[in-house]
């Protein structure tokens, strides 16, 4: 089943494909220049402290983003697609 | 002929900006080492060709101060020599698809490529050459592998021919390049990469960062004091002695000339630390006593630097860095600043607003003493006792903090967000570190000993014309009515103008109490910047941000230095 959260939201380990970036066109540039973009798989590796940095993996690299930027980010995550 | 040197953050242009012109530049592992961009000069085929380190960029739409330039710079090149992290090919595409559309002729660089294989990353280098229509050609940039075939090769650099490309067009290209030209082999995760994801969870991130510091802290010490009970002070106390005391005794031990190279003899014995000459004192200092910690501070940075660790500290400390109007990142320039202000202030350009460089660079010259200010309280501040050296880190700690708590909620604007690369863990490699070292040594010798020599004589000039004891008088008020320093302390914060540890080091004839040693300490490191960290800031902030600045270290210092004065036990 598909679920869209925001990313700050995903659980650690999680998985899942990026369907839509809320903002604009700047912060869509900025966010796209480092691989993050609708399309992209991104596997959640940590939530730093509540409303810390939230950290991910996409396109082969890891990257730190603020966590109010984070909740601009929604994520269809699969059930089926958790992984730990 | 004009190359340049274009990539993201953190792919080894500065590296490979070494290997091509023999220019040392510092390199390290994370994105944002380079903030300006570095000329060198290079033969190609006989000739006199120019090369630049242009700052890293991940895209040609700069979002940031640095990116700019180097987007500004791409018309100057005559050749683009486009730089890859091998193992994160997918990454580098969408730069690397924009240059291609520069009509320059280009080359393209997978660097790192020695770490594909450990990684199972299989890249098909002909197939990659032919879709991007330019020549690939493979390095390993800290070893040298792979830099004589990219000489070879660039004046071969063709011009390449694609079509523009809209955006979602550009994402089909990536995708479909990646999936011709790169096998990744799946396999077990490695130990670094366990390690990668513990040290970046909050539990595990905050046990590293603890580990790691303290490490750090201890190695430094023991490096530091290592080297001075076992080389220097042997050095200076039984070679370096006899040949002044002989010298001292040619000039007659007193005189004018005595008085300036040798100083005052102290109970008829040179004192390296109170003689206060030229040639006793202004040597001792920067070579005796600062040197040391030095070497070993800049040698725990390197290895710090390009194990990749600093990021994942920035990352972690991101949230309480938000509290004083910084964002994580702003962690690196105060660690650089721990060795010396001014490569700190300078790297605060990795800094995105106005708002969070000024709170930064303020912060900085104010509560992040120097190797020279640390390795002087240490030396004189230890004598006494541990527990005054921990408070005068207690408070300078508290007032960096409480500064910062302040400047936020004062200064306008707002902290933009961390958005950052993690780079992966390297195992630093030796030679370079020591490199690096080196680099960084020699730059203190060149710049901080003529400067320390400078101070010895300025302070033996003004005594001499009277200067100082005027000024003693003038600011008895605020430095003994206040914050409770004999008169002439004030005169060491003069000298702390021009260095901190020449400033530190004419505390020791004063004899000061335990309590004015710990006061007067605090006050030098908080009080004004040496003259190189205020060159620096007042180019990097103006006039106008400088005097504000200028003004939050005079009313900081006085504050902190009458506290402790009142509040002392």
């Amino acid at each position: 089943m598909n679920r869209e959260i925001n990313l700050a939201r995903m659980e650690e380990g999680q998985t899942g494909i990026i369907s839509r970036i809320i903002g604009g066109r700047t912060f869509r540039l900025k966010l796209e220049s480092m691989g993050i973009r609708p399309g992209s798989k991104v596997t959640k590796v940590s939530s730093l402290f509540n409303r810390g940095p939230v950290v991910l993996h996409v396109s082969g690299m890891e990257v730190a983003i603020g966590y109010r930027m984070a909740r601009r980010i929604l994520i269809n995550t699969q059930s089926s697609e958790r992984s730990l | 002929m004009k190359v340049l040197l274009i990539g993201n953050p953190n792919v080894g242009k500065s590296v490979l900006f070494t290997r091509l012109t023999g220019i040392q530049v510092i390199a390290s592992n994370y994105p944002g080492t380079t903030v300006t961009f570095k000329k060198g000069f290079f033969k190609l085929h006989g000739e006199k060709a120019e090369i630049i380190d242009v700052p890293g960029t991940y895209s040609l739409t700069p979002t940031s101060e640095a990116e700019e330039v180097a987007v500004n710079m791409l018309d100057e090149g005559d050749i683009f020599v486009c730089v890859i992290d091998a193992t994160r090919l997918e990454r580098s595409l969408p730069l690397t698809l924009q240059l291609l559309r520069r009509k320059k002729p280009m080359i393209v660089v997978l660097n790192i490529w020695d770490e594909t294989r450990h990684k199972g990353i299989h890249i098909d280098v002909e197939k990659l050459s032919e879709l991007l229509g330019v020549p690939v050609v493979t390095t390993v940039a800290i070893t040298g592998e792979g830099i004589r075939s990219l000489v070879e090769m660039l004046p071969k650099a063709p011009v390449p021919y694609h079509e523009a490309l809209t955006e979602s067009q550009q994402w089909q290209e990536i995708g479909e390049i990646i999936n011709q030209v790169q096998t990744v082999i799946h396999r077990h995760h490695t130990f670094i990469e366990k390690l990668q994801d513990f040290s970046i969870k909050p539990s595990g991130g905050m046990l590293v960062a603890l580990v790691v510091l303290s490490i750090s802290f201890f190695v430094i010490r023991f490096l530091g004091e290592g080297l001075i009970g076992l080389l220097f002070e042997p050095l200076f106390e039984k070679g370096y002695k006899p040949l002044l005391i002989t010298f001292s005794r040619y000039l007659g031990g007193e005189g004018m000339l005595h008085e300036i190279l040798i100083g005052n003899l102290i109970n008829g014995e040179i004192d390296f630390i109170q003689s206060f000459g030229l040639i006793s004192t202004g040597i001792f200092v920067p070579i005796g006593m600062v040197l040391p910690y030095v070497l070993s501070f800049y040698f725990i940075l390197g290895i710090l630097e390009d194990s990749g660790y600093l990021p994942r500290l920035a990352t972690l400390l991101d949230l309480f860095m938000h509290q004083i109007g910084l964002h994580g990142y702003a962690i690196i320039p105060t660690i650089l600043g721990i060795g010396c202000n001014v490569p700190g202030i300078l790297a605060t350009r990795i800094l995105e607003s106005r708002r969070e460089r000024f709170i930064a660079c303020t912060l900085i010259s104010i509560g992040v003493p120097c190797a020279s200010l640390h390795a002087m309280i240490f030396g004189l501040v230890g004598e006494r006792g541990v527990k005054y050296v921990l408070i005068v880190y207690t408070v300078l700690i508290l007032v960096w903090i409480c500064l910062g708590l302040i400047m936020n909620l004062a200064t306008k604007g707002f902290t933009p967000e961390l958005f950052i690369e993690i780079p992966p863990y390297r195992v630093p490699v030796f030679t370079v570190v020591i490199k690096k070292l080196w680099m960084r040594i020699k730059s203190f010798l060149k710049e901080a000993v003529p400067i320390v020599l400078l101070g010895v004589l300025f302070v033996n000039l003004l005594y001499s014309l009277g200067i100082f004891q005027f000024l003693a008088k003038l600011f008895a008020p605020v430095v003994n009515g206040l914050m409770g320093l004999p008169d002439e302390a004030v005169i060491a914060l003069v000298v702390g103008f021009l260095r901190k540890d020449v400033a530190v080091g004419m505390l020791a004839p004063f004899n000061l109490t335990n309590q004015q040693l710990v006061i007067a300490c605090v006050v030098l490191a908080m009080f004004f910047p040496c003259i190189a960290t205020f060159v620096v800031m007042l180019k990097e902030l103006g006039w106008k941000d400088m005097l504000k600045a200028s003004a939050i270290m005079l009313a900081a210092s006085v504050t902190v230095g009458t506290l402790i004065n009142l509040l002392w036990p």
